[in-house]
């Protein structure tokens, strides 16, 4: 009998992160043409981005549906688990409506406590991460999802998309909005702000943006968490990951991917700093 | 002070103005080729002329009018007509004369020096760092020698010592600013200062006005400037560029009448008389005729009568204006917001650029036309946020600008000074971010820009020991010429080769309506290629005169 992590896979946790954490990730749904697929389960990354240049509509995605969470809580429960379940921001998705309704489901057990993480992917895996990290030294689980909610202005992120055509077309824009548009080429960057994405600035360069981002991330200092992530080009994360490393120890730096729900959004060629403000092995 | 002295009406005060204007108008083309720097730009003559014309608009004409509602009348008028950095400065001279007379029915010598005095403590204070050797110092001259003789002359004598004074502080320019030296040429501002004066002298007293000039010699300062300005100084292309800034009204109707014994005053009065926005230049055996005509049919046989014709250039300004009006006609995106920018820039390309940038309402205008105080109130009324960052993209403008944000709490300028550092500010602009964030925000990235400007001289003049001729294709880096060259594309080449480009650099070109497209590719392809990780964006500006704008940043 412990206390678990359960998360969405808007949350582009790395596998290897969530095993070693005990997290179960619960996978949202992609939809190419006729066919769906479970992010991540049915579809990787690397295949995803490979078809998405030459597919005539833009895919689509879905949340888990209510059984999906209601399975998973069901088992955790009869495994005599208590549960903290972390999301994707409302406003972004409605998956924290089916983890609602199976709770409710369920007859509203106690055992459950419902976070919406009001952020999606980099970021969201370090509220997540910061979850399990909390429920390792806690026994009471309401009191870790009191942390945890307590800790959400902590977490920040800075994303750079090559257009803001994916997020427009997905209908996530937000108030970015206001940066769509404009015959220069520009490299605009986004934030996450009370779950929504917002506008921040329009760099005319990859090279500007990267600098940015890091700057951007190293202004919030100090830090005891980062996430740097990518949609395709992974060299250009490495140059800024290693720009930022200095700034927590190597098992607090966390390298991830934009899936395929997400790339529906960002897109080829986004790039994504998140961080955790704090002192390393401090609450 | 004399008490005998017999006092100033409203109307004597109105008419001592209105001669001024006329007198400004008639010397308008004299001072717009004392304008040292060969670029089309908002000329002095132009910008001064437009200013009083709209002051003596506003002045009541009833006789018997008291000299405090002339005074406070003309100096409002002038604040909202007000173009330029010297039509802001003289719009502020104005105010500052007012002032001193607030509650005068009729002003006397002592009011009217009180009055200088106090316009050359406004029009200082119009400027943030003020020069001399410029219309500031002729003003400032003027304002001093008539206080020195307050007590003891009448008003006639008062104004003759302060032209007098004028004309001195004139002739002097070019001993305080080294680029009129170079030039051989007097201030134009400080000219403009001083036909306004004489002008106002010779309404009170046209004797009087006689003897100073005369002892003056101010035929003679003028001359010897237009002589230094040699062929160019009357330079026919001069008017035809600013006819940017005519009314849209009817046909533009361009054509060049070559003959013997053409007269310009008769020319000019035919086109006076039958159509508007009429500049006429030239000599006796060419003349070039711009106006705009309900029938141009009319204007080209009335040039055919004259001698041959050549050169017809005809436009529908009422269709362009239709045009552009449709264009302007739906409501700004930025009303009822919370906060929104406005943009001076001119050519399609830009006016879009701006737009699909965020703002919330683009003012035609720019190089050759610099909008007034009230155009730009009526461009911020349009965009109608609660606050509005203005980009005046234009050296000439930034004055105009805060002008307008002295007098409205809603509007702050960023002080952009080119196109380029326009585009720059509004790629700064954060819609969601406060008016404070985004003010640093496109502030700071003023001085990462450097700007390039490609033209055609419109004067032959030595500017920086650069000698130009009439029509040479000149650059300009950050406002300085720095080179000419036998056509744009080399001009833009050389000069992106002076300012420097390195790896990390974006350099970005805004065609011009008058380059050729696809005339820069070769241009920016060697660029490209001798440069790698440079960055070169290409697109059209459509902005007027200006063959390619650019930027590096």
């Amino acid at each position: 009998m412990a206390i678990r992590i359960v998360t969405d896979s808007v949350s582009d946790l790395p596998p290897a992160l969530a095993q070693a954490n005990d997290i179960t990730v619960i996978p949202c749904y992609v939809v190419i043409g006729n066919e769906t697929y479970k992010d991540g389960v049915e579809i990787t990354a690397d295949r995803f981005y490979a078809r998405l240049p030459d597919l005539p509509r833009l895919p689509s995605t879905s949340q888990p549906t209510i059984a999906d969470f209601q399975e998973t809580y069901q088992r955790l429960l009869d495994q005599g688990h208590r549960i903290v379940s972390v999301h994707v921001s409302a406003k972004l998705s409605g998956t924290l409506n089916s983890a609602t309704q199976a709770k409710a489901a369920l007859g509203d057990p106690s055992e459950i406590e419902i976070i919406d993480s009001l952020a999606a992917s980099a970021q969201m895996a370090l509220v997540v991460l910061d979850a399990a990290r909390i429920a390792r030294e806690s026994s009471d689980h309401s009191e870790v999802a009191r942390q945890v909610r307590q800790n959400l202005p902590k977490h920040h992120a800075f994303f750079m998309v090559d257009t803001l055509e994916y997020l427009q077309k997905g209908g996530r824009i937000g108030k970015a909005q206001a940066f769509v548009g404009g015959m220069l080429k520009v490299k605009p960057i986004l934030t996450v702000r009370d779950g929504e994405v917002h506008p921040l600035e329009r760099p005319r360069s990859l090279e500007r943006a990267k600098n940015r981002l890091v700057e951007l991330a190293q202004t919030l200092a100090p830090i005891r968490q980062v996430n740097i992530s990518y949609s395709t080009d992974r060299v250009q994360a490495l140059g800024v990951r290693a720009q930022l490393a200095e700034l927590v120890s190597p098992e607090n730096l966390v390298e991830s991917r934009f899936g395929p729900v997400l790339g529906t959004y960002v897109g080829p060629n986004a790039l994504g700093v998140a961080v955790t403000q704090g002192t390393e092995g401090m609450v | 002070m004399s008490t005998s002295e017999r006092e100033l009406t409203g109307a004597e005060l109105r008419r001592a103005f209105r001669l001024a204007f006329d007198r400004l108008e008639e010397s308008r083309d004299v001072v717009n080729a004392l304008n040292v720097f060969p670029v089309p730009d908002g000329d002095t003559g132009t910008n001064m002329s437009l200013t009083l014309r709209a002051g003596i608009e506003r002045c009541p004409d009833a006789d018997d009018a008291p000299a405090s509602d002339v005074a406070r009348e003309l100096a409002q008028g002038a604040f909202f007509g007000a173009r330029g950095n010297s039509g802001v400065i003289l719009s502020q001279f104005l105010k500052g004369f007012s002032d001193a007379l607030q509650d005068r029915a009729t002003c006397n010598a002592s009011d009217l020096a009180r009055a200088l005095d106090m316009a050359r403590v406004a029009a200082y204070g119009a400027v943030g760092s003020p020069r001399e050797g410029t219309m500031l110092t002729v003003i400032r001259r003027a304002a001093e020698a008539a206080g020195e003789v307050a007590d003891t002359a009448d008003a006639p004598d008062l104004l003759a010592t302060a032209f007098g004074a004028s004309c001195i502080a004139l002739k002097n320019t070019p001993e305080q600013l080294p680029v009129l030296k170079e030039a051989g040429v007097v201030d134009s501002g400080g000219l403009g200062v001083v036909v306004i004066v004489g002008g106002a002298l010779e309404a009170l007293s046209p004797s009087h006005y006689a003897v100073a000039s005369t002892e003056a010699q101010l035929e003679s300062i003028i001359d010897s400037s237009m002589a230094s300005l040699g062929d160019s100084g009357q330079s026919q292309e001069q008017g035809f560029v600013h006819s940017s800034l005519d009314e849209a009204w009817g046909y533009c109707t361009e054509f060049i009448i070559s003959g013997s014994g053409l007269s310009l005053d008769d020319v000019r009065g035919y086109c006076e008389e039958m159509g508007r926005s009429t500049v006429v230049v030239g000599d006796s055996q060419n003349v070039r005729v711009h106006v705009h005509m309900q029938d141009p049919g009319a204007a080209i046989s009335y040039g055919v009568s004259l001698g041959s014709v050549s050169s017809v250039k005809i436009e529908n300004m009422d269709q362009q204006n239709v045009a552009w009006a449709a264009g302007h006609s739906a409501p700004a995106p930025s009303v009822g917001a919370a906060l929104t920018v406005v943009a001076v820039a001119a050519g399609r390309g830009l006016a879009e650029l701006f737009m699909e940038s965020g703002c919330g309402h683009v003012i035609e205008g720019g190089q050759t036309m610099n909008p007034s105080v009230q155009q730009i109130m009526q461009g911020v009324e349009r965009a109608g946020a609660e606050a509005t960052i203005f980009l005046p993209n234009n050296k000439n403008i930034v004055l105009t600008a805060q002008q307008v944000a002295a007098n409205d709490p809603t509007v702050h300028v960023v002080p952009t000074s080119s196109v380029p550092q326009g585009v720059a500010a509004m790629l700064a602009y954060n819609p969601v971010a406060t008016l404070e964030e985004n003010l640093a925000a496109m502030e700071s990235a003023l001085p990462e820009v450097t700007t390039i400007e490609i033209t055609q001289a419109v004067r032959d003049t030595s500017v920086d020991g650069v000698a130009v001729s009439l029509g040479d294709y000149i650059a300009l880096l950050d406002d300085n010429l720095v080179l000419t060259a036998e056509s744009a594309e080399r001009a833009l080449q050389r000069a992106i080769a002076m300012a420097g480009v390195d790896s990390g650099s974006i350099l970005t070109i805004y065609r011009g309506a008058d380059a050729d497209e696809g005339a820069a590719d070769d241009v920016a392809a060697a660029l490209e290629d001798e440069t790698p990780g440079l960055q070169v964006d290409r697109m059209y500006g459509g902005q007027p005169h200006y063959h390619y704008l650019a930027s590096i940043e």
